[in-house]
């Protein structure tokens, strides 16, 4: 019953929240508290127990409530943001309601119905690209496009690996199955050669509306891919499958990182980082090990910390830097404390700066490959570069604040959101194990290659 | 209710090789003609058809309800694009008042350009339902598959405007549909394809009104 709760309870407080829309501090407190009562029954419900939906089976394990508590915070995050800078009227409803569908993506077992469920919260998604300003043409119909041409080839996934499963002797269905795999979810993680629409959205998109897509979708579409592996041990073990995840994440993080270093707007920047960092994800992924699961879910939650950082930075710098007014840093400083620092913070922690988590997380990515390749390890690390000198050419951008007028400071709530985010990810930096001990305690065990599942 | 079944049953006495080409000719409209009114009433006869296609292999209450929904998505799609285009006959006359790009100088995307693409498409496919036909599937199911498929893409990477897109977006999502229900026949399943069709087709609304109205702004700033 409390499973159904994670679903149903934010779909039903969705529309109540759009209608009070207009008094928008009654809206954000009823969303967070919405939010609070998830993260509750989240905590509360009883692992492993089945409950059912349209006779699906839904199961919460360990890791499920793990991911979700992060995503419920993330998102409790983002709309207490919003309180101060709004992002569009349908932002909060929205959030709500595809925090209920993303919560049954990843607690079905069927694998069709997830992927369905994936697709209604993306179409919601669309609702919130256009803020409280039109976003460029394009940026909604390119995250539509991809969104629809994604989910379809994620669907014939199960029934794919089944017939597999009952002709073993039919290898063109691997084939299938692996291009199918390939291609869906390569557009949803954005990786490399389908990562294009991600700059075109974050740039677009407000901040947060940008942060939904990378902070909340992302992790989930990881976990399909994580199930699709899991569930089809044939898969990792007849196919290349895991080669094409690791070349992919390699060529991934490096167009990534050569791109970020081009990049002059705050949008376009934040969006080939966060496109380099899921090709380190994916290049743990491809271990298959244990540890490399582990480091690769690990860096997933560390890359949505500092994405939602420097999104938050860049809105607040967007929308309270006085044009003009601001030559130098230090008056940067003065007027945009948070913004400024949590820009550098976050940014420098997408591109693996040590002491920030990115690096953490980065290190144990290094670590699970050292005995692959020296070149893999090699091409991470200069893509790494690629990005924390993109982030500190983009300062000197900051100085020329765009032609929006803003009131010059940013809110107190904002200051204190943006700076206790960038000392999380500091504390995650000096403590990795923090985050990546409890991981690695959830995953043992899981092996990819092997079929120890 | 019983009106509708009765023509549906009519409809199903068609062969697979009239079907067939009533897809051609309903994907050949939505690539090549820019009447807004005209793509939609192809959009709508290919719902029917596809509905029709797939009696053969569902229940024919599940195949009807699939109609019931591409009939409503095409309502959702005309209401918005009688206030989007209002008084223009087709697309491309909004699309015209648009600034042109160095790109649609360079390739004229006209009309003979885009029969001739239908006309690779529909080869295309054709060859593939040949070479690599659904197994145990009743006759012209691959082909209308790979058709759809072939000529929504293509709509899409063809187009700019929204709602020209999402004609190319549903006309892809009908041809997946097709292969979906070869494997998998359930009643829930059924229905959350039918929620998914349905909010694209919202998606596709909002997407139309807000370019357009997004350029009244900017044309009265």
């Amino acid at each position: 019953m409390s499973l159904l709760l994670l679903i149903f309870l934010p779909l039903a407080i969705a529309g109540p929240v759009y209608l009070v829309r207009r008094y928008w501090t009654m809206a954000v407190v009823v969303s967070l508290l919405a939010i609070l009562a998830l993260v509750g029954i989240c905590g509360q419900a009883t692992l492993d127990e089945p409950t059912y939906l349209l006779g699906r089976e839904l199961v919460l394990n360990d890791l499920n409530r793990f991911l979700l508590i992060a995503l419920y915070v993330l998102a409790g995050l983002m709309i207490l943001y919003a309180w101060k800078e709004p992002q569009g009227w349908a932002f909060c409803p929205c959030v709500l309601a595809i925090l209920g569908l993303l919560s049954g993506t990843m607690m079905i077992r069927t694998f069709l119905i997830a992927v369905c469920l994936m697709e209604v919260a993306g179409l919601l998604f669309v609702l919130t690209i256009h803020g409280r300003r039109p976003a460029p043409a394009g940026t909604a119909l390119g995250y539509l496009v991809a969104l629809v041409l994604a989910a379809s080839f994620l669907l014939p996934v199960a029934w794919l690996a089944e017939s597999f499963a009952l002709h073993p002797e039919n290898l063109l269905l691997i084939r299938f199955t692996v291009i199918a795999v390939f291609i869906g979810l390569g557009i949803l993680l954005a990786a490399a050669p389908f990562h294009s629409w991600l700059p075109t959205v974050v740039q677009g998109a407000p901040p947060m509306a940008g942060a939904l897509l990378i902070c909340i979708f992302s992790p989930v579409h990881l976990l399909l891919l994580l199930r699709v592996l899991q569930e089809n041990p044939w898969l990792v073990a007849d196919s290349t499958i895991l080669s094409v995840i690791s070349i992919s994440g390699l060529l991934t993080a490096v167009v990534g990182g050569l791109f970020a270093f081009a990049q002059r707007t705050p949008g376009r920047l934040l969006a080939y980082a966060a496109i380099s960092d899921m090709g380190f994800v994916l290049v743990a992924l491809g271990t298959g090990s244990p540890w490399g699961v582990s480091a690769a879910l690990a860096h997933s939650v560390n890359r949505s910390l500092a994405v939602l950082l420097v999104a938050m930075s860049a809105g607040a710098l967007r929308n309270h830097l006085k044009p003009g007014s601001v030559p130098t840093l230090r008056g940067m400083v003065r007027g945009t404390p948070g913004g400024i620092l949590g820009y550098l913070a976050g940014g420098l922690a997408l591109g693996g700066f040590p002491l920030l988590n990115g690096f953490a997380t980065r290190w144990l990515v290094y670590r699970s490959l050292a005995e692959h390749s020296a070149l893999f390890v090699g091409a991470l690390v200069l893509s790494g570069v690629g990005v924390v000198l993109g982030y500190l050419r983009s300062i000197s951008t900051m100085k020329q604040p765009s032609s929006e007028s803003g009131d010059g400071r940013e809110p107190a709530l904002v200051t204190v959101i943006i700076l206790s985010l960038a000392g999380l990810c500091l504390l995650l930096g000096l403590v990795p194990g923090l985050l990546a001990s409890p991981l690695f305690d959830i995953l043992q065990g899981i092996a990819l290659s092997g079929g120890h599942l | 209710m019983d009106t509708l079944q009765h023509i549906f049953l009519t409809l199903t006495a068609l062969s697979h090789v009239e079907l067939m080409l009533g897809l051609l000719i309903t994907g050949t409209v939505i690539i090549a003609l820019e009447g807004w009114r005209l793509n939609l009433w192809a959009l709508i006869a290919q719902s029917v058809l596809v509905g029709v296609l797939l009696a053969r292999v569902i229940p024919a209450e599940v195949a009807l309800t699939k109609i019931i929904v591409g009939g409503m998505v095409c309502l959702i799609l005309y209401l918005t694009a009688r206030r989007a285009y209002g008084g223009m006959g087709s697309v491309a006359a909004w699309a015209w008042g648009q600034t042109p790009t160095a790109g649609s100088a360079v390739f004229s995307m006209d009309l003979w350009f885009r029969l001739v693409v239908a006309l690779l498409a529909a080869l295309v496919s054709t060859t593939l339902g040949d070479k690599h036909p659904f197994v145990d599937q009743p006759l012209g199911i691959s082909q209308a598959c790979y058709w759809l498929v072939c000529i929504g893409l293509l709509t899409v990477v063809l187009s700019r405007d929204p709602f020209k897109v999402g004609l190319g977006l549903l006309t892809f999502q009908a041809g997946f549909d097709i292969l979906l229900v070869t494997f998998e026949q359930s009643l829930s399943v059924a229905a959350l394809v039918g929620v998914v069709h349905l909010l694209t087709g919202l998606a596709i609304a909002y997407l139309t009104s807000a370019r357009t109205a997004f350029a009244v702004e900017d044309d009265i700033a």
